[in-house]
């Protein structure tokens, strides 16, 4: 009995952290009309499908799959809060906001928050600046990365602020040929107009 | 008590069970406008395979094996120089290179990659199509940054290929027999990606796609590296007639 009980223990427990890639359950987002995203008023220029949730209080968005092109929204994280979900909490854990934190310190959260994340070993932050974000300040941080196994250059650009103690966070990623570049104008756009 | 364990793992499965459906389409697909007589005269360059060949853990982590992975990109060229016979193009090898010039070439394999898994993942694979691909034309781009490697190599056309395969360890046979036992999960063991795309390097958009994540033939044998090509290129426009009839 105790044996058999181990093994059904063994395949749940395997089973469980063996992420399945398909995730269905799109939804599409039409063009110029402002969407709902959680605490955030989002208004796109093109259609676009919104996906699961990358963490407890953000949304994807995706053109033509997050490989892609993506822009993420993070809504009102409260300190202690993480930005993503945990992936391997042992050894590389999600770091938590703390709500003391100055603007350019957020710089090395969203990092360390974005390399947990995707399990990355070679990522780069470009630039890191002052900017406005729905109107409130602001960082803005510029990035190089690679996904592991992967040759292929990624970059993106985030906006980060702390609205009365919580963190909201608007990311745009994509491969650096073509994909970037097609789809920053919309994306800083969206993060411009974005409303809290 | 014992319920109570049963019911935890049941749930576990029929919420991961879906998985592996995921990846079982063949699906190909051809863009609006192109056939192989779009192709006449025109020079292909046959970019360098991405070939992978590794292990699967129980837990269904891949584990590289550089020694398999060697073998099947031997098989897979000679299987491809053997095959070059039946192309109605000219066909011309990607050019050994350095620097900026090799990363020109390595990042669009690499994007072709990219492109061609989201191809698969959202809209070929009805269950997760992105609603802004529904009922729309096949229309997928690398971008015009492919002009640059029809500016060097005077080739219109790039013909990429790609193979990933990994083989179920033993613990993740065992993991699959036991998953089958107790719970009458479906637990896939291995897996066996391959794409073949076909791009207008003057636009980068893709005009032939050919992509299965369970494809057939062993890598690791030049037999069943022989299948795999024979996968990979079916229905590939530029064939001489003659050789498709022959098939």
């Amino acid at each position: 009995m105790a044996i058999h009980r181990r093994s059904v223990i063994f395949v749940a427990v395997v089973l469980a952290a063996w992420s399945p890639s398909a995730s269905a359950g799109w939804k599409l987002i039409s063009a110029k009309e402002t969407a709902q995203v959680d605490g955030l008023k989002v208004t796109p220029e093109r259609d676009w499908n919104q996906g699961g949730r990358p963490g407890k209080q953000g949304r994807v968005w995706t053109q033509d799959g997050v490989g892609l092109n993506a822009i993420e929204f993070f809504s009102a994280i409260p300190a202690g809060g993480s930005l993503y979900k945990e992936r391997d909490k042992k050894n590389n854990p999600m770091p938590k906001f703390d709500s003391g934190l100055l603007l350019p310190e957020l710089a090395d959260f969203f990092e360390r928050s974005f390399r947990a994340a995707n399990q990355l070993s070679d990522f780069t932050i470009v630039e890191s600046a002052p900017t406005d974000i729905g109107g409130n300040k602001g960082l803005l941080v510029r990035y190089r990365y690679t996904m592991p196994n992967d040759e292929l250059t990624r970059l993106g650009e985030a906006r980060l602020a702390v609205v009365d103690g919580k963190l909201f966070v608007a990311n745009y990623y994509a491969p650096q040929l073509h994909y970037f570049g097609a789809g920053l104008p919309e994306a800083q756009a969206m993060m411009q107009r974005v409303r809290f | 008590m014992m319920n109570k364990w049963l019911a935890a793992a049941i749930l576990a499965v029929s919420f991961l069970v879906m998985a592996p459906m995921a990846h079982g389409q063949e699906k190909g697909a051809v863009r609006e406008g192109f056939s192989a007589e779009t192709l006449s005269g025109k020079k292909i360059l046959l970019f360098r395979p991405s070939v992978w060949v590794g292990e699967q853990s129980t837990g269904g982590l891949a584990e590289p094996n550089a020694d398999w992975t060697a073998q099947a990109r031997e098989f897979l060229n000679a299987e491809l120089a053997r095959r070059q016979i039946e192309f109605s193009n000219e066909l011309i090898i990607e050019p050994d290179l350095v620097g900026e010039d090799a990363k020109l070439f390595s990042e669009h394999r690499a994007l072709f990659n990219s492109v061609a898994s989201s191809v698969v993942n959202y809209q070929f694979f009805a269950g997760n199509r992105l609603p802004t691909r529904k009922n729309k034309a096949f229309d997928w781009t690398l971008g015009e940054g492919t002009k640059a490697i029809a500016e060097r190599t005077g080739a219109q056309y790039g013909l990429f290929v790609r193979t990933e395969d990994q083989y179920g360890s033993f613990g993740r046979k065992m993991f699959q027999v036991l998953a089958i036992g107790l719970v009458g999960a479906g637990v896939s063991s291995g897996k066996h990606v391959g794409y073949a795309g076909l791009v207008d390097l003057h636009t980068g958009n893709l005009v032939w796609l050919n992509a299965d994540e369970q494809m057939g033939g062993d890598v690791r044998t030049e037999e069943g590296m022989q299948k795999r090509v024979g996968q990979l290129l079916e229905d590939f426009p530029g064939f001489k007639p003659v050789a498709t009839a022959a098939k």
